[in-house]
C-alpha cells in the first residue's frame, strides 16, 4: 500500500544526474540487506535440511548396515575356508600336481603324435624338433633336466596343436566364404528363372553355381581333413597329460571356492568410487544404494476404480529376506535373533599361552575364533570361525553367534569373553554359553524359505512379492508408511517410540499382525485342506488358519453364517463353506404328510430313497415333478400346501453347499430324550456335557441390568419350555430297531464295556472309563446313561442308534459298526449292541439337571429355576401370553393381536403360516397351542435349524451375516454399539473375574485373570473425561487381550470379532434398553478359548473375496486335487481315528555309524531300494558338528504293556523306569526305505535303534491317525495273553485297524470303492470290523482316489496285463502246469494254507493265527503288490507275521513247482490274480443237471442263485477249491 | 477419542515448542517496549506472560502426559454443550459487532497484543484435547488455522489505520496517507522486498513440506463416500449454505449473485470519500455491508465448515469426538405445511386426480400462495418501503434502477441469515417448495 512506484522516476539512471528524492529509499537499505541475508541463510538451511533428510532416510541406513553384514559374513566364510586344513589340502594337491608333472610321458603316444603331425608337410620341421626332444627325454637321466625337457616338449606339442588349429580356422573361413558365394550364385539363378530370363543366361548362371558348388565341396573336404587331424592331435596330447591335467584341475577347484568368496567380498565391499557416489547430493545421481522393488503387474492392487500393478519395495529394508544358507536353499541365511543356551566342552587342561588376541588359543582349545569387532555392536564378542568337528562345532556354535554370557557371567566385550573362555573355566568341565544367534529386523531372512520367497519354493519372491500375503503399503520405503501392524499394544508403543509408527487409517490394507498373518493364505488356497501338513511340506504351513477352519467345520458356524466361495457358478472367490441342500429333510417332511399314502407306492419309494439313500438324484427329480404336478392340481391336490412349498428345495442348486449340518436330527427327538433333559440341555448344554460343541443360547445376561434383565428372566424359561414343547410335539414317530432273534445271553454291562472299548467307539468318543481315549470327534459318552434314561424308551433308542445310526439320522457321520450276534464260550448267543447299551445306560445314569441354575448378570448372580414338565403357574402363563403377543404383533395390528391371543383365529381358513396353530386357542389346550406357537417362533428366532433337522424348518435360511468378504468389511459399517464400555468395565471393574463365565475348562486361559483392577488402570496415559469413568490402557493387559481391546477401542474389525466370539450378546450392553425383546442380538456363545477364538478369527479375517489373477490361485493338479478331496472326506468321517494315514517322520541328525551296521542284504531285485548317487552322497555328508542327516518315516515301537513309545538301551533292551544310566534309544519300524551312513535301511528290516540325541538334534513331524490302533495295542495284547502267553507283540497290529499307508498301491480302486460302501470282513483275527458309513458313492470315490493319489498309483481305471487271461495263457504255454504248480504250493501244508483261508478250507488253530481268504485276493489287491508281497511281505507291512516263503534264489521244492524262486513267485501271483477263473474252470453244472428231472425245463437251472452257490455245489476235481463258502466272520469275533 | 494412547506424549513436544515461541515473542515485545518505547509497565506485563509461558512450556516438555496444560474437562464439556450453529453464527456476528463498536479500544496495540496472546494460549490449551487436535492438526486444516490468524492481523491493521484516519479527519488533520505521500523507488523498495519475500516464502514452504508432508488418503471408492464429505476449504461457506437452501439456490444462484454484486459495486457506490486512504466513518454503509458479507457470511462459514462440521454434516463442539453415530432431529417443514395444515388445519390443496396440467398448476400456486406472497412482498414491496424510510437518501442519489439493484442485492444477501434463523427457530425447510418442477426456496 505504501510502496507506490512512480512510473516517471528513472531507474538507477546513469546518464542523468539522479534527482535528490531518489537518493532516499523508503526502507532502510541496511536493514533490507540484513533481512535478505537472513532469508537467504534460512533458505540455505532449509535446503541442507532437505538434503540431509534425504540422505538420512532410514532405508539407506539399513542398506548400508546390511552391506556390512554381508561383508562380515563373506569375510567369516573366507576365514573359515582359509584355515590350516585348507592350506594342508592345497599343499597336498599341489604336491600331487608336481608329482604328475614328473611322471614319464608315454613314448608311444608321443610317437603317434609325431606320426600324425608328419601327415601335414608344413609341420615336418616342428615334428623333427619334437622328435629330438623325445629322444633327449628318453636318454636323459637327471630328473631336473628331464623335467625341463618334458616341459619344453609339451610346450612344443601344444604349439603344434595351436598352429594346426590356426590352419583349420583359416580353412573354415575360406569355406564359409565359398558357401556365401554359392548362395549368391544360386539365388541369381533362381531369380533369373523367376524373371523368365533367356535360357542361355539361365544356363550360364547355373554353370557358375555348379562350379562354385564344386569349390565348396573341395573346401569342405580340406576342412574336414584339418579338423580330424587337429582332433587326433588333441586327443593324443590329452592322453599324454591326463594325470597332470586332472591334478591341475583339482588345485584350481580347491582354490576356486575361496577365490569365489574373495571375489564376492570384493564386490560387496565399498570402494572409493562407491563411497563417492553415496555422498549426500551426489547420491541423487547414481548411488549404489537404491530402492529395491518388485514389480507385479498381474498381482494387482485394488484401488476401487481400477486395479493397479503392485510395487513391493519391502526388500529395500528387508534385504536379507531371501538369503539362504549356502547349500541349503530352504534354511534361512539370517535367522531372526534369538537367544540359545549351548554347552561347550572344555579341554582337559588349559591351552598353551600365546600372545595376541587370543584367537590362536581359542582355536587350539575349542576350535573357534572371535572377530575383531562385532557386527551390530562393535564390542560384541562375535564368533567368526568355527572349525568343523571341533569342541565349538559340536557344541553347536556358528559363525555370527554373539557370546552373551559364559556360565551365567555376562561377556559384554570381546576381551571379557576371551578371558572367560581361556582364563577362568574349570578345565574338563563343560561351560554353558548364552549365545545370541541371528540378526535383528529388518535384516533377517524369511523363516519359511521352503514355502515362501526362495526360488525353489511355491511362492518365489519375484513372482509374488510381499504384500499380496502380508498386506501393508508395498510402495512405502519407511517404517511408518509401510503400515506395519504391531502384534501387541506394547509393540505398538515400542514401534511408535522407535520408528514413529502410527495407525494409518487411510491405507485400507494394513499389514497383517503376526498373529493373523496366515489369514492371507485363504486368498488363493480356497480349499484350506491343502494347507495341512503334507508329505512335501511336513511342517504345517498354516496351523492356526487350518485350526480355525476345522473349528468352523466342527462348530458349524457356516450354518448361520454362509461362507459362499462362489460369485457365480464359474467364479471362485474364496473358501466355500455352506450347508448342503436339505433334500433328505424335505423327504422326511413328505414322509409325514397325511397325503403320502394317496400319492401311491412309487411316490413313497422315491420319498424313502431321498430320505435315506445317499445317491438319489434321479428319485429326487422325479419326486419334485410329482409334487409340482400335485400342486398344479389345485383343489384336488393330495399333499399339503407345506409339501408343495418344499418342492422348490428339491431343485438342483447351481453350486450346492457341501457341508452337513453339525447337529443331530431333531425330527424324532421325542423318541430319544425326555422333557427334563431337553430343558436342561437348551438352558445350558454344558451343564450336561462340559465338552459339548453346542453353544449356549440362554442365560447370557452378563451385560444386562434392570428392566432388560427382568425381561430375560421372565421370558427365557418360557422360551426354553416352548421350544421343548415344539420339538416334542412336532417329533415324528420313530421305528426302533428290533433286537436279533435267537439271543440267549442276557445283556451284560461288563461285556458291553469291552464292546465299547474294542469295537471302535473310542476312535471318536471319549468316556471317563477310558481316559486314554481323547478324540473329540464324537460327543463324550460319560453321562450318556443320564440322557438316555430321561425317557422310558431311551434304552431302546440307544440300542437302535448303536445298531443302525442312519435310521434315526440319515446324515449322521456315525457309522454302523456292524454289531452282530456272537456265540460266547458257554455256547449262549449274545448281542454286542445290547451289551453295549447295557453298559452305556449305566454311564452317568444318576445325572439329573440342577433344579436351580445360577447365571451371571451385571449386578451379580441370579438364578434360573428348572421348569416342571407339568402345568404352568399363573406367572408363567402371563409371560407366555406376553411372548405370544410380541410375535402376534409382528403379524397383526395390536388390537387384532390381542383379540387373537384371547380367542384364537377362528377357523383359520384365511390365515397362512404359523398363526394357523392358534386355531381353537380358546379351547382347553390353550397352553399347549401357545407353547407350540411360541416354540416355533423361538426356534426360528434362534435359528436352531441351522445345525439341526427340525420339522417345519426344512427350508430355513442362514440367519447370520454372510462372511464371504467379512475380512474386508468396512469398520464404519460394523455396529460396535457400546461394547467398548462393556469390555472396559469388565476388565477394569469387578466383572473381570466373571468374564469367562460358562466357559468351563476352556476359558481358563483368558485375559483378565492375573491382572487386578488397579493394574489395569493406567492413569498416566489416560485422559479421563467426564464420560469415560473407566478408561483402561490396553498396554497393561496381557499382550493378547491388550491387542484385541485396543482394536475394539479403535473400532477395528479384529476387536469386534474378538468380542463377538467372546460374548456375542454383550453388544446389547446399554443398547437393549432401546430395543424390543425380540430385537436383541441372538448369536449364542460358543465355548471357545483364546487360542480357538484367534484361530477362528484368522480364518474369518482371511475371507476377503479378493482372489488374485487366476494363475496365482492355487489350482492343484488332478492328483493333488484328488488327495485334497479325499482329505476332506477322511477328516469328516475321522478315518484317522482308527487308521494311520500318514506315518511319523523324523529328520534325525546322528553321529556317523551310531545307528548300527546295515543288515546283510539278499532280496529280489525288484524289491531293492533305490537311491540316487546324490542322495547317497548327501547321506554321507557331515555337518559342522560332525553329524549326518537321515529321514526316517515310520512308527516308533510301542511298549506292549503300556502302549507308550518304547525306550531301549543300545542293545535294544527296554530301559526300566528310574534307570538313568543307560543311553536312551528309540526303536523305529521303518515304513519307507531310508539312507543311513550312505547305506539303505529297508522297510521290514530290523528296527532302527536311534539314540535320543540324534532325535532331539533333529525334527519330528507327527503323522496322522491310527489313534485307536495305538490305544488298543496294549489292550489286545493283554487280552490275548490270557489265552496265549507267548503272543508276539507285533502280531497285535494285525488284529487292529491297519495303517493305510501305501493303500493306493495295494488295493484295486474298484474293490476299495465297493468295500467302503459295503465292507466285508477280511482278516479273521481282527478284533473290530470296518464300519459301514452312510455316505454316497462320490464320497467313497473321493477316498479311493485319495489313496491312489497319495501313493502315485493308477486310478480310477487300472489296467494290468497280469489281470488279463492272455498273460496267464502265455505263461501256461511257456511253463506247462504254471497255475497247477502254484496251487500245489498254496495247498502245501507248509505254505499258504497253513494260515490262509482258501475257498472253503479253514486252517486249524487259533483264529488269531488265521490269515485272509486267498480266494478273494484277485478282486482286492493289485498284481504288483501281490507279487512283491509274496516275495517279501515285510517290505510292505513291517509288522506282518507272514514269513518269506520263497526266499530269493531259494525256490521251494521243485516237486511243487519246477522253476526258480522268481518263477515261483510269478506263478503264485498269477494264480491268486486269476483264482476266480481258475476255480471256475473246474466247475461243472452236471451235478445240478443230474438232480433235475431231465426234460422239465431247458436252459441253465441256476440263473437266480447267488454266484457262490453253484460253486458250493460243484463236485468234480480233487482240489479243495470246489466249494467256497467264507466262514462266518462273526464267529471269529469273540 | 480412542487413540493408541500416544496422543498426549506426541503433542507434548509440539506444545513445549509452541509455548516457548509465545514466551520468546512476548520477551522480544517486552524488550522493544522497554528499550525503544520506554513503556516499562507493559514491558513488565509481557515479561510476566513470557515467564508464565515458559512454565507452561516446561510443564508440557516434562514428558509426563498428566502435566500437559489443558483446559479443564468441565470447561470443554461446557463449550461443547453450548455450541451449535445458531450460537456460533449469531455469536460471531455479535462479537464482530462488539469489535466494531469498540474498535478504537481494540485497535490499541497493547490490547491487540493481549488478544493475540489470549488466542494463542487458548489454542495451546485446546490442543491438549485429542479431539480438538485431531481436527486442527490435520495437515489439510493447518492453513485454515493460519487463515484465522492472518485475517485477524490484517483486519486489525486496516482497522487501526482507519481509526487513526477517522480521528485525524475528526480533528481536521489530513489523513496519514496524505501526510506520508512520498514517492518510492521500484528498486530497492519494491523489487528487493519482493525478492526477499520470494526467498523467505520458499524457505518457509520447504520447512513446512518437510514437517507436514502432504496427506495421502485412501483411494476414492464409489461404494464408500468419505464422511464427512467436504468441499475444498474455500467452498465450505457455500457448502454450509446447502444446509439451509435448495442446491440450485445455494450452489448456483447465490454464488452468481455474489459475483454479480461484486461487479456491480463500482456502479452502485456513489460515495467519493475514502479514496486512497483508510476510513470507516466516511464509508460506514459500504464498510459494514462488505464486512458482514465477507466475515459473517463467508469466512465464519468456512471456519464452521472446516472445524465444526463433522460426520453426516452434523455440528460438533470444538472438543467433541466426531462420532458418525451422532443423530440430529431433521423434521423440518415447508411454509405451505405450516400455513395450511398447522395454522388453518386443513389439508394441502391438491389437484383432483386426472386434472389437466393447468388445473394442477393452479393448485400448486394455491398451495404455495403463502410462500409466494411472502417472497413477493420481501422482494417487491420491501425496496420501495425502504426507499421511503431508511434508504431515502440512497434512493435520491442512486435513482430508481440503481437503487432497486442495490436493494435487491442487499435483500438477497440477507436471505441467508434470515433463512438460517428461520430454520433454527421454526424448523422451516422451504418457503416455497414446488418439487414438481424442482423449485424450492
Amino acid at each position: 500500500m505504501a510502496a507506490i512506484a512512480q512510473p516517471t522516476a528513472p531507474l538507477a539512471s546513469t546518464t542523468h544526474t539522479p534527482m535528490p528524492a531518489t537518493e532516499q529509499t523508503w526502507r532502510n537499505l541496511k536493514l533490507l540487506h540484513v533481512v535478505f541475508a537472513a532469508s537467504a541463510v534460512a533458505l540455505l538451511v532449509a535446503t541442507v535440511f532437505m538434503l540431509t533428510g534425504d540422505h538420512n532416510r532410514p532405508w539407506k541406513k539399513y542398506a548400508r548396515e546390511f552391506r556390512e553384514l554381508e561383508t562380515w559374513n563373506a569375510q567369516s566364510r573366507i576365514d573359515e575356508q582359509d584355515s590350516k586344513a585348507y592350506e594342508t589340502r592345497r599343499d597336498e594337491l599341489e604336491a600331487a600336481l608336481g608329482e604328475a608333472r614328473r611322471a614319464d610321458l608315454d613314448g608311444d603316444l608321443a610317437r603317434a603324435f609325431i606320426a600324425e603331425v608328419r601327415t601335414v608337410a608344413e609341420d615336418a620341421q616342428a615334428a623333427d624338433r619334437a622328435e629330438l626332444d623325445i629322444d633327449q627325454l628318453q636318454s636323459q637321466q637327471d630328473a631336473d633336466q628331464r623335467l625341463v625337457i618334458r616341459g619344453d616338449l609339451l610346450a612344443r606339442l601344444r604349439d603344434i596343436v595351436k598352429r594346426t588349429k590356426f590352419r583349420e580356422d583359416n580353412i573354415a573361413g575360406a569355406l564359409k566364404l565359398r558357401r556365401a558365394e554359392l548362395d549368391k550364385n544360386r539365388a541369381d539363378y533362381e531369380l533369373a528363372v523367376a524373371e523368365e530370363a533367356p535360357a542361355d543366361r539361365q544356363a550360364a548362371l547355373l554353370g557358375v553355381a555348379d562350379s562354385k558348388r564344386q569349390q565348396v565341396a573341395d573346401a569342405n573336404l580340406a576342412f574336414q581333413a584339418a579338423n580330424t587331424h587337429r582332433k587326433k592331435l588333441e586327443t593324443l596330447l590329452g592322453q599324454m597329460t591326463r594325470a597332470e591335467d586332472e591334478a591341475a584341475k583339482a588345485v584350481a577347484d580347491h582354490r576356486g571356492k575361496l577365490a569365489q568368496l574373495q571375489k564376492t567380498l570384493a564386490q560387496r565391499e565399498p570402494n572409493a568410487g562407491k563411497s563417492l557416489l553415496e555422498l549426500p547430493v551426489l547420491e541423487a545421481f547414481n548411488s549404489p544404494i537404491r530402492v529395491d522393488q518388485i514389480w507385479l503387474p498381474q498381482l494387482t492392487l485394488n484401488n476401487n476404480f481400477r486395479d493397479v500393478a503392485r510395487f513391493d519395495r519391502c526388500t529395500t529394508c528387508h534385504r536379507g529376506m531371501d538369503k539362504s544358507m549356502p547349500g541349503a536353499p530352504s534354511e534361512p541365511g539370517y535367522p531372526e535373533a534369538q537367544t540359545v543356551q549351548l554347552t561347550l566342552a572344555t579341554p582337559a587342561a588349559r591351552p598353551e599361552q600365546k600372545a595376541g588376541d587370543g584367537n590362536d588359543q581359542l582355536d587350539a582349545a575349542y576350535g573357534l575364533r572371535l572377530a575383531a569387532r562385532g557386527l551390530f555392536d562393535a564390542a560384541d564378542p562375535t564368533v567368526s570361525v568355527v572349525v568343523p568337528e571341533s569342541a565349538a562345532a559340536v557344541a553347536g556354535l556358528q559363525p555370527g553367534d554373539v557370546i552373551e554370557a559364559v556360565d551365567g557371567g555376562k561377556t559384554l566385550a570381546r576381551n571379557v569373553a576371551v578371558t572367560s573362555l581361556l582364563e577362568t573355566p574349570a578345565w574338563g568341565k563343560p561351560l554353558v554359553l548364552t549365545v545370541r544367534r541371528g540378526v535383528p529386523q529388518p535384516y533377517s531372512t524369511h523363516p519359511r524359505l521352503d514355502l515362501f520367497v526362495s526360488d525353489s519354493s511355491p511362492h518365489p519372491m519375484k513372482n509374488f512379492g510381499c504384500t499380496i500375503c502380508h498386506q501393508g503399503q508395498g510402495s512405502a520405503t519407511s517404517f511408518k508408511w509401510a503400515s506395519h501392524t504391531p502384534n501387541s499394544p506394547k509393540q505398538a508403543h515400542e514401534w511408535h517410540d522407535e520408528h514413529g509408527w502410527f495407525n494409518n487409517h487411510h491405507w485400507i490394507y494394513p499389514m497383517l499382525p503376526e498373529r493373523f498373518e496366515e489369514s492371507s493364505c485363504l486368498k488363493c488356497h480356497h480349499q484350506v485342506v491343502d494347507l495341512e501338513p503334507s508329505e512335501k511340506f511336513p511342517e504345517p504351513p498354516a496351523p492356526q488358519l487350518v485350526e480355525g477352519y476345522h473349528l468352523i467345520r466342527q462348530y458349524g458356524c457356516y450354518g448361520c453364517h454362509e461362507i459362499n466361495g462362489w460369485a457365480g457358478p464359474e467364479k471362485r472367490i474364496g473358501p466355500d463353506m455352506r450347508v448342503e441342500p436339505t433334500f433328505h429333510e424335505v423327504a422326511e417332511a413328505l414322509a409325514s404328510d397325511p397325503g403320502l399314502v394317496a400319492m401311491g407306492d412309487t411316490f413313497g419309494r422315491w420319498v424313502s430313497d431321498v430320505r435315506s439313500g445317499p445317491d438319489s438324484r434321479e428319485s429326487r427329480s422325479r419326486l419334485r415333478d410329482a409334487i409340482e404336478r400335485d400342486a398344479a392340481a389345485g383343489a384336488d391336490a393330495k399333499l399339503s400346501s407345506r409339501s408343495h412349498q418344499l418342492a422348490a428345495v428339491l431343485k438342483d442348486p447351481e453350486t450346492p453347499g457341501t457341508f452337513p449340518k453339525v447337529g443331530p436330527s431333531l425330527r424324532h427327538v421325542a423318541s430319544k430324550v425326555g422333557f427334563d433333559w431337553l430343558y436342561s440341555w437348551l438352558r445350558n448344554p454344558q451343564e450336561f456335557r462340559p465338552s459339548t460343541k453346542m453353544p449356549r443360547f440362554f442365560g447370557l445376561w452378563s451385560h444386562l441390568e434392570g428392566k432388560q434383565l427382568e425381561e430375560s428372566k421372565r421370558y427365557e424359561p418360557l422360551e426354553i419350555r416352548s421350544m421343548v414343547h415344539y420339538l416334542t410335539e412336532s417329533s415324528a414317530p420313530f421305528d426302533y430297531v428290533k433286537p436279533f432273534d435267537g439271543i440267549t445271553a442276557a445283556p451284560d454291562a461288563a461285556r458291553g464295556r469291552k464292546v465299547v472299548q474294542l469295537r471302535g467307539c473310542l476312535a471318536c468318543h471319549q468316556h471317563e472309563d477310558f481316559p486314554e481315549a481323547t478324540s473329540t470327534h464324537g460327543p463324550n459318552l460319560s453321562r450318556i446313561g443320564g440322557k438316555a434314561s430321561s425317557l422310558p424308551q431311551g434304552k431302546q433308542w440307544l440300542y437302535s442308534w448303536l445298531r443302525e445310526p442312519s435310521r434315526y439320522h440319515p446324515k449322521t457321520i456315525m457309522p454302523n459298526v456292524l454289531l452282530e450276534p456272537v456265540t460266547l464260550a458257554d455256547g449262549t448267543v449274545s448281542d454286542p449292541a445290547a451289551d453295549a447299551t447295557e453298559y452305556l445306560m449305566g454311564s452317568g445314569r444318576d445325572w439329573k439337571p440342577a433344579a436351580d441354575w445360577s447365571v451371571e448378570t451385571l449386578a451379580g448372580e441370579t438364578s434360573f429355576p428348572m421348569a416342571s414338565a407339568g402345568s404352568m403357574t399363573a406367572e408363567e402363563r402371563t409371560a407366555l401370553d406376553e411372548l405370544a403377543l410380541m410375535y402376534l404383533k409382528e403379524r397383526f395390528t395390536v388390537v387384532r393381536a390381542e383379540q387373537v391371543l384371547a380367542t384364537g383365529v377362528g377357523d383359520g381358513s384365511s390365515i397362512q403360516g404359523d398363526e394357523r396353530m392358534l386355531v381353537g386357542l380358546d379351547g382347553a389346550d390353550r397352553d399347549r397351542r401357545l407353547l407350540t406357537y411360541v416354540g416355533k417362533k423361538t426356534i426360528n428366532k434362534l435359528a436352531c435349524y441351522s445345525c439341526h433337522d427340525i420339522p417345519g424348518f426344512e427350508d430355513g435360511k442362514p440367519a447370520g451375516a454372510a462372511l464371504a468378504d467379512w475380512g474386508r468389511k468396512d469398520p464404519s459399517r460394523i455396529a460396535f454399539e457400546q461394547v467398548s464400555h462393556f469390555v472396559t468395565h469388565q476388565l477394569a471393574g469387578g466383572h473381570g473375574e466373571h468374564a469367562e463365565h460358562g466357559h468351563g475348562q476352556h476359558g481358563g486361559a483368558d485375559a483378565a485373570s492375573g491382572h487386578g483392577p488397579e493394574e489395569t488402570l493406567a492413569p498416566e496415559l489416560a485422559y479421563k473425561s467426564a464420560h469415560d469413568e473407566a478408561h483402561i490402557d490396553p498396554e497393561t493387559l496381557d499382550p493378547d487381550t491388550g491387542y484385541f481391546v485396543q482394536k475394539l477401542l479403535g473400532h477395528e474389525r479384529e476387536g469386534f470379532l474378538w468380542q463377538k466370539l467372546r460374548a456375542p450378546r454383550s453388544y446389547d450392553y446399554k443398547k437393549a434398553e432401546n430395543k424390543t425383546y425380540n430385537e436383541r442380538y441372538r448369536m449364542p456363545q460358543f465355548p471357545f478359548n483364546q487360542e480357538q477364538r484367534e484361530a477362528v478369527m484368522t480364518f474369518v479375517l482371511g475371507l476377503v473375496a479378493e482372489p488374485p489373477a487366476p494363475q496365482y490361485v492355487h489350482t492343484p493338479a488332478p492328483r493333488e486335487q484328488a488327495r485334497l478331496d479325499g482329505l476332506v472326506v477322511a477328516e469328516q468321517y475321522n478315518c484317522g481315528g482308527c487308521h494311520q494315514l500318514r506315518m511319523d517322520r523324523w529328520d534325525i541328525r546322528y553321529t556317523p555309524e551310531s545307528l548300527g551296521e546295515p543288515p546283510a542284504f539278499a532280496d529280489y531285485p525288484f524289491l531293492s531300494p533305490h537311491f540316487t548317487p546324490e542322495q547317497v552322497a548327501g547321506s554321507l555328508a557331515t555337518d559342522r558338528q560332525g553329524r549326518r542327516k537321515a529321514t526316517l518315516v515310520g512308527m516308533p515301537t510301542l511298549d506292549p504293556l503300556t502302549g507308550r513309545p518304547q525306550l531301549v538301551d543300545e542293545d535294544g533292551v527296554p530301559i526300566e523306569d528310574g534307570d538313568a544310566e543307560s543311553v536312551v534309544h528309540r526303536p523305529f519300524a521303518l515304513w519307507q526305505d531310508a539312507l543311513v551312513d550312505g547305506a539303505p535301511r529297508t522297510v521290514g528290516g530290523q528296527n532302527l535303534l536311534v539314540p535320543q540325541d540324534a532325535l532331539s538334534a533333529g525334527h519330528h513331524y507327527p503323522g496322522w491317525g491310527g489313534d485307536l490302533a495305538r490305544l488298543l495295542y496294549p489292550v489286545v495284547i493283554a487280552d490275548e495273553k490270557q489265552v496265549n502267553p507267548n503272543v508276539k507283540p507285533d502280531d497285535a497290529w494285525g488284529w487292529l485297524p491297519p495303517p493305510l499307508v501305501g493303500e493306493g498301491k495295494k488295493v484295486q480302486s474298484a474293490w476299495l470303492h465297493k468295500f467302503l460302501l459295503n465292507p466285508h470282513p477280511i482278516r479273521p483275527p481282527a478284533v473290530l470290523r470296518m464300519p459301514k458309513f452312510h455316505f454316497d458313492s462320490a464320497k467313497a470315490a473321493a477316498l479311493v482316489n485319495y489313496f491312489a493319489a497319495v501313493d502315485g498309483a493308477e486310478y480310477p481305471y487300472v489296467y494290468d496285463p497280469r489281470l488279463d487271461d492272455a498273460s496267464v495263457a502265455a505263461a501256461e504255454q511257456a511253463h506247462p502246469g504254471h497255475l497247477e504248480g502254484a496251487l500245489k504250493i498254496v495247498t502245501n501244508n507248509n505254505y499258504c494254507v497253513k494260515c490262509h483261508l482258501v475257498g472253503d478250507y479253514t486252517p486249524a488253530g487259533s483264529v488269531k493265527a488265521l490269515a485272509p481268504q486267498l480266494q478273494r485276493v484277485h478282486e482286492r489287491l493289485r498284481p504288483d503288490y501281490v507279487h512283491g508281497w509274496i516275495a517279501n511281505p515285510k517290505r510292505f507291512l513291517p509288522y506282518t507275521g507272514m514269513p518269506v516263503n520263497i526266499p530269493y534264489n531259494q525256490p521251494v521244492s521243485q516237486d511243487l513247482y519246477h522253476g526258480t524262486s522268481e518263477q515261483q513267485v510269478d506263478a503264485l501271483t498269477d494264480l491268486l490274480m486269476h483264482f476266480d477263473a481258475f476255480a471256475k474252470k473246474n466247475l461243472s453244472l452236471e451235478a445240478f443237471l443230474r438232480q433235475q428231472p431231465p426234460p422239465a425245463q431247458p436252459g441253465p437251472a441256476v440263473p437266480s442263485q447267488p454266484a457262490a452257490q453253484p460253486r458250493a455245489a460243484a463236485v468234480p476235481g480233487s482240489t479243495p477249491l470246489s466249494s467256497a463258502n467264507s466262514p462266518a466272520p462273526a464267529a471269529a469275533l469273540n | 477419542m480412542h487413540s493408541n494412547g500416544f496422543f498426549l506424549k506426541d503433542v507434548a513436544g509440539f506444545l513445549g515448542g509452541y509455548y516457548s515461541c509465545i514466551a520468546i515473542m512476548n520477551g522480544i515485545a517486552a524488550l522493544i517496549l522497554w528499550r525503544k518505547k520506554g513503556q516499562v509497565g507493559w514491558a513488565l506485563a509481557w515479561t510476566a506472560l513470557a515467564v508464565a509461558m515458559m512454565v507452561l512450556a516446561s510443564l508440557a516438555l516434562s514428558g509426563s502426559p498428566g502435566m500437559v496444560p489443558a483446559l479443564p474437562a468441565s470447561v470443554r464439556s461446557l463449550v461443547n454443550s453450548l455450541s451449535g450453529p445458531m450460537l456460533y453464527t449469531l455469536g460471531t456476528f455479535a462479537l464482530l459487532t462488539v469489535l466494531f463498536v469498540f474498535r478504537s479500544f481494540f485497535v490499541k496495540p497493547m490490547v491487540a497484543w493481549g488478544i493475540l496472546n489470549a488466542m494463542l494460549v487458548l489454542m495451546g490449551l485446546s490442543m491438549a484435547d485429542e479431539n480438538f487436535a485431531a481436527i486442527v492438526m490435520k495437515p489439510d486444516n493447518v492453513p485454515i488455522v493460519g487463515l484465522v490468524f492472518l485475517l485477524a492481523f490484517f483486519t486489525w491493521l486496516a482497522t487501526k489505520q482507519a481509526v487513526v484516519n477517522d480521528d485525524r479527519i475528526a480533528r481536521g488533520l489530513p489523513t496519514v496517507e496524505k501526510e506520508n505521500d512520498e514517492k518510492v523507488l521500484v528498486w530497492p523498495d519494491l523489487v528487493y522486498t519482493e525478492l526477499i519475500c520470494m526467498v523467505a516464502v520458499m524457505a518457509f514452504l520447504l520447512v513446512w513440506a518437510i514437517f507436514l508432508p502432504a496427506p495421502l488418503e485412501e483411494p476414492a471408492s464409489s461404494v464408500k463416500t468419505p464422511n464427512p464429505s467436504k468441499a475444498p476449504w474455500y467452498f465450505l461457506g457455500l457448502q454450509e449454505m446447502l444446509v439451509y437452501f435448495d442446491p440450485w439456490y445455494a450452489g448456483v444462484v447465490l454464488p452468481s449473485l455474489v459475483v454479480f454484486g461484486l461487479m456491480a459495486m463500482p456502479y452502485l457506490d456513489f460515495n467519493k470519500k475514502g479514496n486512497g486512504y483508510y476510513s470507516i466513518e466516511e464509508r460506514k454503509f459500504s464498510y459494514l455491508t462488505y464486512q458482514f458479507g465477507f466475515f459473517v457470511l463467508w469466512i465464519t462459514l468456512i471456519i464452521l465448515g472446516t472445524f465444526l462440521r463433522g460426520p453426516n454434516w452434523n455440528f460438533f463442539g470444538p472438543f467433541e469426538y466426531w462420532t458418525p453415530y451422532k443423530v440430529e432431529v431433521l423434521n423440518n417443514v415447508d411454509l405451505p405445511q405450516m400455513f395450511w395444515v398447522n395454522l388453518l388445519d386443513q389439508p394441502l390443496p391438491k389437484a383432483p386426480a386426472g386434472a389437466s396440467g393447468l388445473v394442477q398448476a393452479g393448485y400448486v400456486l394455491l398451495r404455495e400462495a403463502p410462500g409466494l406472497l411472502v417472497m413477493g412482498a420481501y422482494l417487491l414491496l420491501l425496496p420501495p418501503l425502504l426507499a421511503v424510510t431508511i434508504f431515502r437518501g440512497f434512493f435520491a442519489k442512486l435513482g430508481f434502477v440503481r437503487y432497486m439493484v442495490m436493494a435487491n442485492l442487499m435483500l438477497l444477501m440477507l436471505t441467508l441469515p434470515i433463512k438460517m434463523i428461520l430454520r433454527w427457530t421454526l424448523n422451516l425447510k422451504y418457503i416455497i417448495s414446488i418439487p414438481e418442477i424442482s423449485l424450492n426456496f
